[in-house]
């Protein structure tokens, strides 16, 4: 299928044209993976879940209606609600094997320095897992997908101006949050580097 | 939380700031999920599974047959007690 646009592509998946809601999968999969990966901290439920938004979407469809919002707002809303059942009927916190969130970078740099940097990225992503659900969606949708503030407010049903208050208030929470925890400490990794 | 015990310098902002965009990189599907759910969700042939909502009226059915069969069962108790309360009684 040549490449349509979002609003083309919903208007031939909602008319049952399964390869048109093919293609939208292929657009936003990635996408909706990569935010439920980070909510949900592994690969398994993450992949459960990224199911469960796309069978969800594709039953619902025929009742999309177009608010102005983008396609993706819709997905993130279902991926939203599905991680907050996720979290209610998984109460316990999972543990995160550390080697999951090691992320592969490029270039060879020192093993040590690697160790440091994968704790401490350890520790803030514990903690960003901490944070209340909408705080996680902000910096989610702001450094792993790249949004900006008036994106995100339409994701999250916000005015920008919301949206840079939340990330404020979430930036002095982790800053509160990380305490002793040594993320500053860069210069320790240039050196062993 | 006492946001106003430490100072909120912008530099510190920026250091966590540059720490999220190391730490929070974007992650790929495996390939083999990414096909495999565009097949299910595409091929009309593959059976889906489909979790509907008991409707209103069944669960209205589910309550009077649940107090019919009460009542009938309280009735059939209250004469087999007659009965034997009765045999007892030698009458």
């Amino acid at each position: 299928m040549p490449e349509l646009k979002d609003e083309k592509a919903l208007l031939h998946a909602a008319q049952g044209e399964l390869e048109a809601f093919g293609a939208l999968y292929e657009r936003y999969v990635g996408r909706i993976y990569n935010y439920i990966y980070y909510r949900t901290g592994n690969q398994h439920d993450a992949e459960d879940l990224t199911a469960r938004v796309f069978f969800r979407a594709l039953r619902n469809i025929e009742n999309y209606t177009d608010r102005g919002l983008p396609f993706s707002a819709w997905l993130y809303r279902i991926a939203h609600n599905l991680v907050a059942n996720w979290h209610r009927d998984n109460s316990r916190r999972k543990e995160v094997p550390l080697e999951e969130i090691i992320l592969v970078r490029q270039g060879s740099e020192h093993p040590e320095a690697l160790l440091v940097q994968s704790e401490e990225q350890e520790s803030l992503l514990e903690i960003i897992r901490g944070l209340p659900p909408e705080r996680q969606q902000l910096l989610i949708l702001k450094f792993v997908e790249h949004l900006s503030n008036a994106e995100i407010g339409q994701i999250m049903g916000r005015s920008e101006g919301a949206v840079k208050s939340l990330y404020h208030r979430t930036l002095l929470s982790l800053r509160d949050e990380f305490g002793q925890v040594k993320y500053l400490d860069f210069d320790e990794l240039d050196e062993l580097s | 939380m006492n946001n106003t015990a430490k100072p909120s310098s912008t530099g510190e902002f920026e250091n966590l700031e540059q720490f999220m965009k190391t730490s929070l990189t974007p992650v790929s599907p495996r390939p083999e999920f990414v096909q495999q759910l565009h097949r299910r969700l595409t091929d009309p042939m593959l059976p889906t599974i489909r979790l509907s909502q008991p409707p209103g009226l069944q669960y209205g059915l589910l309550i009077i047959a649940s107090l019919l069969s009460g009542m009938i069962f309280f009735i059939t108790a209250s004469q087999v007690i007659r009965a034997l309360s009765k045999r007892n009684l030698g009458i």
